[in-house]
């Protein structure tokens, strides 16, 4: 009987395990993208990838803060850190573009972009994308730098972007 | 055919003879008909020829650059795909006049043709660079920056306007594009361009639009 019970114990354990483990394995994102804002004497990342849609709220984004005239470059790098699945015609979409507010919420309507590019590939295990630009902004104010998936929600049931804000005074 | 033969060189044939007659009509036809065979031979190894030359050459990317002013007027300048080598490619790059410090769209969408493979780590560059001259000519040449010192050696070198790259995998009909704003604050003759490297060819594919700012 006290056996039994040890045994119901443990199967009860390690089904909570495995479905725990599934759970993780279902949230963990594949895709993982980091970005990067520098000038000659600084740099931000944003090496948080959030997902979208997501039950959670988005981590606060980095913030730089440049001068007028600064020369910048934008670098960015996506990476399928899985090891089964290949991500087909995903859609790598960069944008920089003005917001109201560092910390916006929406994202600002790309009509007038300064700055936007994008590319389409598979994306095998371990298979990544990158991107590099230089970047100068004209206008005072604060605008978004934001890197993110297209096209792999149907597949995979959520996008992934990373971003940051970036503030010329 | 060689029973034909044998019967034309058996006749006992006199100038100016029936069979003679025939015979030179009949010369006369074939010489025609392999003068034609020579011609449609001769069409055709071109046509393999330049076939082959332009699908090795031209038929491996679709590029799509435009540049456009943002005036009152906004003039819009377009090039498609050109290849290097040779260096600077067959055409000349078409021209847009522009006023100093006005602002510019440039724009391009890179679409890989090539319909066999994928082609791992292919980068694809675009870039606005001050120029010696008008017309086509060499790419120029940016200091490589290697992962240890992009730190120390900036990305836009003197002359340089703006500059992006790209590197990722190509598979068939795969595509990149960017869409940005410049200006151009100094007079000058400038060189808007696009091109490919590591494509694992023979050559590359570009696209060029040359800017005279005033």
């Amino acid at each position: 009987m006290k056996t039994r019970r040890v045994s119901h114990l443990i199967a009860t354990v390690v089904v909570a395990v495995s479905m725990a483990s599934l759970t993780s394995a279902a949230v963990a994102s594949d895709i993982e993208i980091s970005l990067e804002v520098k000038s000659a004497k600084q740099r931000v990342s944003a090496n948080r990838t959030e997902e979208a849609p997501s039950p959670q709220k988005a981590a606060a984004r980095p913030v730089f803060t440049g001068k007028a005239g600064e020369d910048l470059v934008v670098s960015w790098k996506v990476t399928n850190v899985g090891k089964q699945d290949t991500f087909k015609d995903v859609l790598i979409h960069c944008v920089v573009v003005a917001e109201k507010e560092p910390g916006q919420a929406t994202v600002p309507d790309l009509k007038d972009a300064v700055q936007e590019s994008a590319l389409t590939m598979d994306f095998a295990p371990g298979g990544s994308a990158t991107g590099e630009f230089s970047l100068s902004i004209d206008q005072p104010g604060a605008y978004l730098v934001r890197v993110e998936t297209l096209n792999m929600r149907d597949a995979h049931g959520h996008e992934h972007y990373a971003a940051l804000d970036l503030v010329r005074k | 055919m060689n029973w034909r033969y044998q019967r034309y060189q058996s006749s006992a044939l006199e100038p100016g003879s029936k069979i003679d007659e025939q015979r030179t009509a009949a010369t006369s036809s074939i010489s025609q008909l392999v003068r034609r065979v020579d011609l449609f031979r001769a069409i055709v190894v071109c046509g393999l020829f330049v076939g082959a030359t332009s699908t090795s050459q031209a038929e491996h990317a679709r590029i799509d650059m435009r540049v456009s002013r943002q005036g009152e007027q906004g003039e819009v300048v377009t090039s498609t795909a050109d290849v290097d080598t040779p260096a600077g490619g067959y055409k000349d790059p078409p021209v847009l006049e522009v006023k100093v410090n006005e602002p510019l769209v440039l724009q391009f969408v890179f679409t890989n043709t090539y319909p066999h493979k994928v082609i791992e780590g292919v980068s694809v560059r675009y870039y606005v660079v001050r120029a010696a001259k008008l017309g086509r000519q060499r790419a120029p040449s940016f200091r490589e920056r290697t992962e240890d010192d992009k730190d120390s050696l900036p990305l836009l070198e003197k002359g340089v306007v703006t500059r992006g790259q790209f590197t990722m995998d190509f598979k068939p009909d795969c595509r990149v594009g960017t869409r940005l704003t410049i200006r151009l604050t100094e007079p000058g003759i400038y060189i808007a361009r696009v091109d490919s490297l590591n494509t694992q060819s023979d050559h590359e594919h570009f696209s060029a639009i040359d800017l005279v700012a005033e």
